[in-house]
C-alpha cells in the first residue's frame, strides 16, 4: 500500500480521520506522518492505556467517571466522537465533558493544570491573582533568608496589587 | 572545529477562537468566518503589515510544495480541500496557518539554535492577534486545542539535530529511553527512530500543560545540550579510533555527490550527512560547509523546480537534482 499523500513510499502509519462528517481511513508513510507535527493519535494513546486487547472503549466503563452530559451544546459532539477521532469538537467540549477531558489530559500529559501564558484580555483577573501568589511566595522566601530590605519592597507591591485583584473579583 | 549540529529551531503556538467549532468539525461557513477574522486581525496590526494572507487553494502548487518542504505547512494542509489560509512573508521566519488542526497555529522556524528568539517572536504575534481575536481559553486548562495533547500552553518547541556520529556508533538508540524519560519526543525527520534518514532528528516537548513556556524551552535546551555533547564526543572518538575509515567514507560520499548523474532525495540526504560529518570533523577539507547548507535546501523537489524555473516531473527530478548539487559544489570550490 502506497502512502495516500505522496504516493511514493510505503504506508506504515494508519490513521482514521473525520472530514465533513465522514470518517475515512488514511495511510501515510513515516515521512508524511512525521510532517503532521504534534498530532499524536489520542485513540492510540487511549488504546495503549486501556491495554492492547481491549475492545473499543466505552467511557462509562472507566472507573469514577459519570457521563452526565451526552452532547456538547455548542457543537453537538459526544464524548464518544472525541474518543473515536482523538479530536475535540470545540472549546466548550472541554467544559461539557470536564471530568472525562480532565482525566484524559491527565493520562496523556501527566498534568491537568495550566501554568503558562494567560491572554491578558480574557485573563486579567487570573494574571493579577497569579502575580499575587508569586509575590507572596517571594515575600516568604525573602523573610526566610532575612533579606528584609527586598521583603519590604515586595510587601509594598503586594499592598498596591490587592485592591486591583479585589476590584476585578467584584 | 566548527559544527552545525542544530539545524533549526521551531516554536509553534496552537490557538483557537471561542464559540466556533474546531476546523475538523466546522462547516464551510464557520471556516471562512475564521479566515475573515484572522485576515482582519492581521490587517489591523501594524506589526504584521509586512505579511500576506494567502488562500491555499489559490496558491500555485509549486509554491505550496515549497512551503511543505520548508516545514511551514503539512502536505495535508497544502493540498487537501477546504478553507485553508496562510499568513507569511518571504523574508520572515513567521507563519500562521488558519484552519489546520487548530484555528490558528503561529509558527516561527529559525536557523540554528534560537529557541528563545523564536518564542519571543511567536509571543509577540500572539499578543498582537489576541487584541483582536477571542481565544478559547480556560483558567484551569489554558489554551483549548483540537487535540488534548496540545492543551495548556498550546506550545510545541522543537530542535532539528544532525547526529551522524551517534547513529554510526550505535549510541542513538541508547538515548531514546533517556530522552523520553526527560519528557522529550524524538522523531526521525525523514524516517523513524534511529533509522532516521540523513541522521536528522527532531526533539520536541512531549508535555504542554502543567509547565510554563519558559520551562518547556529550558528543558528542551538542557536535554539538547546533552545530546549535542554526546554527538561531539562520539565524533572525537571516531576521529581518534577510526580516522581512516571516516576519511574514506566521507570522501567517497563527496565523490558520489559531486559526480553522480541521477540522485534520489534519500541518497542525497545520506551523502550530505556523511560529507558534513567529514567536513565538520576537519577530515574532509575540500568542501565548504555553507555549500552543504545550500545543497540541503536545494535538493528538495519543489525547490529544484524553482531553481529550474519550470515543472520537472518525477522522471527528470533525480537528474536535475544531481545537476544542481554538482553545480553548487563546483561553483563553491572555484570561488573558494
Ligand atoms: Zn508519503
Ligand atoms: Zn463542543
Amino acid at each position: 500500500m502506497l502512502c495516500n499523500r505522496c504516493q511514493k513510499r510505503l504506508a506504515t502509519v494508519h490513521m482514521t480521520k473525520l472530514e465533513q462528517g465522514q470518517l475515512s481511513k488514511i495511510q501515510l508513510c513515516d515521512d508524511c506522518a512525521n510532517h503532521q507535527m504534534g498530532s499524536e493519535s489520542i485513540p492510540q494513546i487511549l488504546s495503549a492505556l486501556m491495554g492492547e486487547d481491549s475492545p473499543p472503549m466505552d467511557m462509562g466503563q472507566i472507573e469514577g467517571l459519570s457521563q452526565r452530559v451526552v452532547k456538547c451544546e455548542s457543537c453537538g459532539s459526544s464524548f464518544n466522537d472525541i474518543h473515536e477521532t482523538g479530536r475535540v469538537g470545540c472549546g466548550d467540549c472541554y467544559a461539557a465533558f470536564d471530568e472525562n477531558m480532565g482525566q484524559l489530559i491527565l493520562k496523556v500529559q501527566g498534568a491537568d493544570s495550566h501554568r503558562g501564558k494567560i491572554p491578558s484580555r480574557t485573563g486579567v483577573p487570573i494574571v493579577l491573582a497569579n502575580r499575587l501568589v508569586e509575590l507572596t511566595d517571594l515575600l516568604n522566601r525573602l523573610i526566610l533568608t532575612e533579606d528584609y530590605e527586598r521583603a519590604a519592597e515586595v510587601r509594598d507591591q503586594i499592598r498596591d496589587l490587592q485592591p486591583e485583584v479585589l476590584a476585578v473579583d467584584e | 572545529m566548527s559544527d552545525r549540529i542544530v539545524l533549526n529551531s521551531r516554536v509553534r503556538l496552537a490557538r483557537n477562537l471561542d464559540q466556533i467549532p474546531f476546523p475538523m468539525w466546522a462547516d464551510r461557513t464557520s471556516s471562512s468566518m475564521v479566515g475573515e477574522k484572522v485576515k482582519a486581525a492581521v490587517a489591523s496590526r501594524t506589526a504584521l503589515a509586512a505579511h500576506r494572507f494567502y488562500s491555499m487553494s489559490e496558491v500555485d502548487p509549486i509554491q505550496r510544495q515549497m512551503w511543505v518542504e520548508s516545514h511551514v505547512v503539512t502536505p495535508d494542509f497544502a493540498f487537501s480541500e477546504g478553507e485553508k489560509y496562510l499568513v507569511t512573508s518571504d523574508d520572515s521566519d513567521l507563519s500562521i496557518t488558519v484552519n489546520e488542526e487548530d484555528h490558528l497555529r503561529i509558527q516561527v522556524i529559525s536557523d540554528g539554535l534560537s529557541l528563545e528568539n523564536s518564542l519571543g517572536l511567536a509571543t509577540l504575534v500572539d499578543d498582537e492577534l489576541e487584541t483582536e481575536l477571542d481565544y478559547a481559553f480556560s483558567k484551569k486548562l489554558g489554551y483549548l486545542t483540537a487535540c488534548p495533547s496540545n492543551v495548556g500552553t498550546g506550545m510545541r518547541a522543537s530542535l532539528m539535530l544532525h547526529l551522524p556520529a551517534l547513529v554510526m556508533t550505535g549510541k542513538a538508540q541508547e538515548l531514546m529511553p533517556i530522552l523520553s524519560q526527560a519528557g522529550i519526543t524524538v522523531r526521525g525527520m525523514f524516517g523513524e527512530g534511529a533509522q532516521a534518514a540523513g541522521n536528522i532528528f527532531q526533539l520536541s516537548n512531549s508535555q504542554t500543560i502543567g509547565v510554563t513556556e519558559e520551562g518547556i524551552l529550558e528543558n528542551l535546551a538542557t536535554v539538547a545540550d546533552q545530546v549535542i555533547e554526546r554527538e561531539r564526543s562520539a565524533r572525537k572518538g571516531m576521529v581518534v579510533n577510526s580516522k581512516d575509515r571516516l576519511a574514506d567514507q566521507s570522501y567517497r560520499a563527496f565523490g558520489i555527490l559531486n559526480s553522480a548523474r541521477i540522485m534520489s532525495f534519500e541518497e542525497a540526504l545520506e551523502l550530505t550527512s556523511m560529507v558534513r560529518l567529514g567536513a565538520e570533523t576537519g577530515i574532509l577539507t575540500d568542501v565548504d560547509p555553507n555549500s552543504l547548507d545550500r545543497v540541503w535546501k536545494a535538493m528538495r523537489s519543489a525547490h529544484l523546480e524553482k531553481i529550474a524555473g519550470r515543472s520537472i516531473g518525477p522522471d527528470k527530478e533525480e537528474i536535475v537534482r544531481a545537476q544542481v548539487i554538482r553545480s553548487i559544489l563546483n561553483t563553491d570550490v572555484e570561488e573558494g
